[in-house]
């Protein structure tokens, strides 16, 4: 054979696409720092910190804004952002398709039917399971639909051992319609008071963030997304089709389940906690692909730094324009994201074509 | 070694192996040929458990039913007939993929070498879906040549089992690759290979066998496939075969008036 001896090629990737790993982590650093200081009130955190350094103690208005609700919401904003972007790029690896989110496997659907049977039925439950669950009642019922539609659809499309990934998606969007159905049903029988909150709950927001439910949320997604980043090479195979990713040494079934039951716990936690957000999970992917290259190892970590900046931006947006009121976050992505995405899409259509 | 024993096989309700037992040694070039759906390549699928199939296959003597991906991937590369991706990989990023999982070890100059084997220096930035169907075929071979790089591991041959590895390579890199798998079965690896060209098999290959209507029809050395009356049953058409005195390769000629 030929005696090549060059050692590194160019237009590998790779490289960038880790050093990107630190200036993600920067930026996610300034963002957090943003986050704390602005908002409607005028509490600084410099102001604070100051006060701290030189031995002063901090007045009750600086401890509630930031240490009950700037920091919580914070923690919550970076692990909701991660969660949907990491979410996303799973989905899109194993979908083999890079408009594929969360969505199309019915944990969105399955999380909206549980959080508005929640929120209009919970009043029928009797008083000791409402005095028991209270005020999570939403958050948890929608963790639970999440995960309860997304196990039956791996039931469902799993035949001796093999989940047929084209099953998944047919019975996704069959299991989603349905979702939607009695959802549609609830919202009919919803009353104006019901109807205001699960409009809210569809737009999703950080304003309720609490310690609570930052302890609560927190460690699944923690959890979900460090599982996830173990799937780099296993969606780096089943890009080339399953066959070939079994061929190159992968465990492709393993590979399906884990990637199946991560996404349902990381986004169902997301969802309960923040409601529907979207375009986070298909935008941070989808930039960083462009930029540094498909490769899932890097990008997984990547799209969890990426998402959860762009999301605690979006929140400050959130909080800033029409402050002291608060917009829902889920219309800030929307209206940044589409833009940005259709941006994309035209900027390099050769390239998303491919 | 390389047995596979009473294969069946089936694609949807279809049976399309019927029974089929298939050799192939270390250090050869095994072609597999036969006219269209005569099961050529789900033979090569049914031995790679790409398809619904029954009986036994043994890899140096071990069942490979026994055998973990990564054991597998360890001691064969599997090159399919054609190959899409889901994302916008370039060519270095795709051949690379190869390491991840072969023993090769991460030795970073490999993916280099093997793009250099198979004729694409120089084209290790540019996208894999821009590139025409030959040349990705040839870069997905570099990928599974990374991934088995050295033809021994340890005493134990490794295997290239390829799906019509030239059929959509034009006659110069043909030769190319032909002669880079011959290299690989001289240096002690099995190379198992669907082929469509009669005369490039017949030049190349240690042994033919030839599946007819999911059946094996014959199987042996050059000299005794490309004969007349075994390849027109095969392909139910008149052929000649030619052998000139001077060099004893054997060719057929698709000309009319041959025949």
């Amino acid at each position: 054979m030929t005696s090549i001896t060059e050692t590194a090629l160019p237009y590998d990737r790779r490289r960038t696409a880790r050093q990107a790993h630190i200036w993600l982590a920067g930026l996610l650093f300034v963002v957090s720092i943003a986050s704390l200081t602005m908002g409607a009130s005028a509490t600084s955190l410099w102001g604070a910190l100051h006060k701290l350094a030189s031995g002063q103690a901090l007045s009750h208005m600086e401890q509630v804004v930031l240490w009950d609700i700037r920091l919580p919401r914070l923690i919550l904003g970076i692990s909701v952002g991660a969660s949907l972007a990491v979410s996303g790029a799973v989905m899109q690896g194993l979908f083999r398709n890079p408009l594929a989110d969360p969505g199309i496997v019915g944990v969105s659907a399955g999380a909206g039917l549980g959080a508005i049977t929640a929120i209009v039925l919970g009043g029928l439950l009797p008083i000791g399971v409402m005095g028991l669950v209270g005020y999570w009642l939403v958050p948890l019922a929608a963790f639970l639909g999440a995960w309860g539609s997304t196990l039956l659809l791996y039931r469902v499309s799993t035949r001796r051992g093999r989940t047929s990934v084209a099953t998944m998606l047919l019975a996704g969007i069959a299991l989603g319609a349905l979702a939607g159905a009695f959802s549609g049903i609830l919202v009919y029988m919803a009353d104006d008071a019901q109807l205001r909150d699960l409009t809210f709950w569809g737009l999703g927001s950080l304003a309720g963030a609490t310690w609570t439910k930052v302890l609560v949320a927190c460690p699944i997604i923690v959890f979900a997304i460090t599982v996830a980043t173990s799937l780099g090479n296993g969606l780096n195979g089943l890009a080339f089709g399953e066959a070939t990713a079994l061929h190159m040494g992968i465990p492709v079934q393993r590979v399906k389940t884990v990637a199946i039951l991560t996404v349902a716990a990381a986004t169902g936690a997301a969802v309960a906690v923040s409601g529907g957000i979207g375009f986070i999970g298909i935008i941070v992917p989808h930039l960083l692909r462009l930029s540094t290259g498909p490769d899932h190892e890097p990008l997984l970590i990547n799209a969890a730094l990426l998402g959860a900046s762009l999301l605690l931006i979006a929140d400050v947006i959130s909080r800033i324009v029409t402050a002291p009121a608060e917009l829902p976050i889920g219309i800030v992505t929307a209206v940044l994201g589409a833009p940005v995405f259709l941006w994309i899409l035209l900027r390099r259509r050769g390239l998303v074509d491919l | 070694m390389l047995e596979a024993r009473n294969i069946h096989a089936r694609i949807g309700k279809k049976e399309i192996l019927h029974g089929i037992d298939f050799t192939a040694k270390a250090g050869q070039i095994t072609a597999i040929v036969g006219p269209n759906g005569s099961g050529k390549s789900t033979l090569l699928k049914a031995i790679t458990d790409e398809v619904d199939s029954t009986g036994t296959v043994w890899l140096n003597g071990q069942d490979t039913a026994s055998m973990k991906p990564w054991e597998l991937a360890a001691l064969r590369g599997v090159l399919p007939q054609a190959t899409t991706l889901a994302f916008p990989f370039t060519v270095v990023e795709v051949v690379r993929m190869g390491l991840m999982c072969g023993t090769s070890g991460a030795r970073e100059d490999i993916p280099a070498r093997a793009l250099a084997a198979v004729g694409l220096e120089g084209y290790s930035g540019r996208f894999y879906q821009e590139l025409s169907g030959g040349e990705q075929q040839r870069a997905q071979l570099a990928r599974v040549l990374c991934q088995v790089w050295q033809p021994m591991l340890d005493d134990t041959p490794r295997w290239l089992l390829l799906d019509e590895p030239v059929a959509s390579l034009d006659i110069g890199h043909q030769l190319l690759v032909m002669q880079l798998i011959k290299d690989y079965a001289a240096r002690g690896g099995g190379v198992v290979a669907v082929m469509h060209d009669l005369n490039l098999s017949a030049m190349f290959a240690d042994q033919l066998a030839i599946i007819m209507a999911g059946k094996l029809l014959l199987s042996g050395s050059p000299d005794v496939v490309m004969q007349d009356d075994v390849l027109s049953k095969a392909y139910g058409c008149a052929l000649k075969v030619n052998t000139p005195a001077a060099s004893g390769q054997s060719y057929i000629l698709p000309h009319p008036a041959i025949i």
